[in-house]
């Protein structure tokens, strides 16, 4: 009873300002601690990793937390794939019909590279955190827009990210699973696992700094 | 007084013998049940591309399930009778529900695509570790 009036107070303050901060009295230990036993795991049958991953968890934070932990740690980037996607994409610019055609045949590259090998690029990590979120009943969307390390964002004429928004408590949060699981090394193309948590529900005024939105009301700040 | 214990103890045994028969017999019929009812159900998963290779088809509602070969074809692991309904799941497509029919011993789901528009920009630069306060 106590801790509801807690959480229910808190919740008319925070609304506002989703954060991480929220959770602080959460202990994600267990939730990562799941997510290390499911370490390796093949994404052959994604319903029972979910449910292996979340059926001993007690809150939807503690279940996301195990989620989001399992995908950081064992999905890679595929820099090949990004690639190849950014050139045909701005070749395309122009041509509706073709980059409908390019992304239909590309979509199932991307699956299929995803499914066999785990790596994927940022539509794949958010498509997977939302499959997986929605095996375990927590309501996520994906949110595609502009981002960048230190925002030029004016260079950028296409959307060039995905990453998602997810409902915890009723109350909307941002994350970004591909900045937050590794980098690639620009001198070799090759992915290393480096997982950031700050990108793991990141205050919306932190998280707007490097992630513009196509759809405005989804950097989650008050003025939108 | 001797005796008369003793017939208790037997009549204990006796109990818990009988018991113990039960409780076999009852796992006996049980594993009857669920081999002879009901019927083996294979079936190949299509999307608009043909076959979709690695498909996972659940039995809703339990933890049965089994994977598609390369050439999407699954034999389901126990046997089904009707009103079962298989979830058909795939990454990239939407799922699929099949309902089992009293002669159903072939299914063919289809899953629809979704609709996705891919993109995609990676990281490139390891964290900075000195300036995160909030990394754990």
């Amino acid at each position: 009873m106590k801790n509801f009036i807690f959480l229910l107070l808190f919740s008319f303050v925070l609304t506002l300002q989703a954060q991480r901060a929220d959770f602080k009295e959460i202990n994600f230990a267990k939730a990562e601690y799941t997510a290390d036993r499911y370490q390796g795991e093949a994404l052959t049958n994604v319903p029972e990793l979910v449910y292996g991953l979340t059926s001993q968890l007690e809150t939807d934070a503690m279940r996301f937390r195990a989620i989001y932990y399992w995908v950081t740690h064992n999905i890679s980037g595929n820099y090949d794939l990004m690639a190849k996607n950014v050139r045909s994409r701005k070749k395309l610019k122009n041509d509706p019909e073709g980059m409908y055609q390019w992304n239909d045949q590309f979509k199932k590259e991307v699956f299929t590279t995803l499914l066999q090998d785990k790596e994927t690029i940022c539509t794949g990590y958010a498509y997977l955190i939302k499959v997986m979120c929605s095996l375990a009943g927590i309501e996520c969307e994906i949110i595609d827009g502009y981002a960048a390390n230190d925002l030029k964002i004016k260079n950028l004429d296409l959307p060039n990210h995905s990453w998602n928004a997810i409902k915890l408590n009723d109350t909307w949060y941002l994350c970004d699973a591909t900045w937050s699981a590794g980098y690639t090394d620009m001198s070799t193309y090759l992915f290393e696992f480096d997982y950031d948590n700050s990108y793991f529900l990141q205050e919306p005024d932190a998280f707007i700094k490097s992630h513009q939105p196509l759809d405005k009301k989804w950097t989650l700040l008050p003025e939108n | 007084m001797k005796t008369q214990s003793m017939t208790m103890q037997q009549n204990v045994l006796k109990t818990l013998m009988a018991f113990g028969f039960l409780m076999t017999l009852s796992l006996f019929t049980n594993t009857m049940n669920a081999q002879t009812t009901g019927q083996t159900v294979t079936g190949v998963v299509k999307s608009t591309d043909g076959v979709v290779p690695m498909a996972t088809v659940v039995l809703k509602g339990t933890q049965i399930w089994t994977s598609c070969d390369e050439n999407g074809a699954f034999i389901f692991p126990q046997k089904l009778k009707e009103n079962d309904v298989l979830l058909v799941t795939s990454l990239g497509y939407q799922d699929a529900e099949v309902k089992i029919t009293e002669n159903t011993t072939f299914v063919k789901p289809f899953l629809e695509d979704i609709e996705l528009v891919i993109i995609g920009a990676l990281r490139t630069k390891p964290t900075d570790k000195t300036l995160d306060l909030n990394k754990k």
